[in-house]
């Protein structure tokens, strides 16, 4: 199953994705993207960043690209995923908030990489998010211009990493329960 | 919509192989806290409706904040309230001296001055508020209004993902029942506006009350002044 960073689709996903039908086997993880869709969204809103976008553990132990606010959010999740490097790796592995305020100056070769591949972000800040304790994935907050992250930033970005936690434990279960019925 | 179903799928399958707790309120709890730390204000709440449509506090910062519940179920009028009904943005620079709301003051914890309340929406229907208030008389500007609406929708979507996984908690029971009976009581409202002249907020308030003097769900006169049958 190969995944399309073009659409941000997979080739099996639904067609529709997004319009929520009971009656279509994936409705509970059409219900899933809406929600992390308008999260994601919000959580724009209310960091006042650029965008925002989320990577996600797999079960191998690997950060997969899940969602952006805008395409070139979801764009820097799968220049990461192919990287296999970069502030969300670097935050789930340390476990604590990764800054960079540009990523075309931030150095390495896995970097120069990356801010070639998605050359419209410039800035990332990465809040590792924690389900029951463990880092399974990073919220990043990106902006289009070179920025300094403050202690402000990180503390938007923590609790909305929070959220970002419930809600997904909260898609999951609804999620199953799609999927029983 | 920028969302890799693929790996969305895998990691709730992974979310889904160990049993986590999915406590609501805790969550709406969460948001809270953040509404509150975060800008600054003196206090926030979440109040969701309860089988009896009563705007009911499930997370607060404070009990100077909590008196807003009571003091506007007692009044039957406020900007939680108005927000509810109206399902509209509703604030005021100080309700104290706000002419909408004259029998509030007697009732309200002198510390809450400015209030804002944005609806939480459930399939386009008002569910609930989110509140926030100052201790001092203060204007709202656009910033705050921005935020306040997106941390609603967050509410919105924790409340629908509780609500779909068919969340065994007290809160989820009582929203799914007031959900499932808003859209005969917006018609009833509706009704009653039309046929009496009178606003929202006045309908809202004769329906409770009747329904109250009479020991009947909402619901179910809303659905006898309409000749429907909920049942």
């Amino acid at each position: 199953m190969a995944d399309n960073p073009a659409t941000g689709h997979s080739r099996d996903d639904p067609p529709d994705v997004g319009r929520p039908d009971a009656g279509r086997p994936d409705a509970g993880l059409a219900m899933a993207a809406g929600g992390v869709s308008r999260a994601l969204q919000s959580m724009t809103v209310i960091s006042q960043a650029d965008g925002v976008a989320l990577m996600l553990a797999d079960g191998h132990g690997r950060l997969r690209a899940v969602g952006g606010s805008s395409a070139e959010g979801l764009e820097l999740q799968y220049a990461e995923q192919s990287e296999q490097s970069g502030p969300a790796h670097e935050s789930v592995a340390a476990d604590r908030p990764v800054a960079v305020a540009d990523l075309r100056r931030h150095g390495g070769a896995g970097y120069e990489r990356l801010a070639r591949r998605a050359a419209s972000v410039r800035a990332v800040l990465s809040i590792p998010v924690h389900v029951e304790g463990t880092a399974t994935g990073a919220l990043n907050f990106y902006r289009r211009t070179p920025c300094r992250w403050t202690s402000d930033h990180i503390a938007v970005g923590e609790h909305l990493a929070e959220t970002a936690a419930d809600l997904l434990v909260g898609l999951a279960a609804a999620a199953r329960e799609h999927r029983e019925r | 919509m920028h969302i890799n179903t693929d790996a969305l799928r895998t990691s709730l399958e992974q979310l889904r192989k160990s049993p986590h707790d999915t406590d609501v309120v805790r969550a709406l709890g969460r948001i809270v806290g953040s509404v509150d730390q975060l800008f600054g204000y003196d206090g926030a709440g979440i109040m969701l409706i309860d089988e009896h449509q009563r705007l009911m506090f499930v997370a607060a910062s404070d009990e100077v904040g909590k008196s807003l519940e009571q003091a506007q179920a007692d009044a039957e009028q406020g900007p939680c309230h108005d927000t509810y009904v109206e399902g509209r943005l509703v604030t005021t620079k100080d309700v104290r001296s706000d002419a909408r709301w004259p029998q509030l003051v007697e009732l309200l914890d002198e510390r809450v001055r400015a209030v804002a309340g944005v609806p939480i929406r459930l399939n386009g229907s008002p569910v609930g508020t989110l509140n926030v208030y100052r201790s001092e008389p203060a204007e709202w500007d656009d910033s705050d209004i921005s935020a306040l609406r997106a941390y609603a929708g967050l509410a919105a979507d924790l409340v629908t993902a509780a609500l779909s996984s068919q969340e065994n908690s007290v809160t989820a029971t009582q929203l799914q029942y007031a959900l499932d009976y808003r859209v005969v009581i917006e018609r009833a409202i509706g009704y009653l506006m039309a046929t009496h002249g009178i606003d929202a907020v006045s309908a809202f308030n004769r329906l409770r009350k009747q329904a109250r003097d009479s020991r009947r769900r909402v619901a179910d006169l809303a659905a006898e002044i309409l000749g429907d049958d909920v049942h």
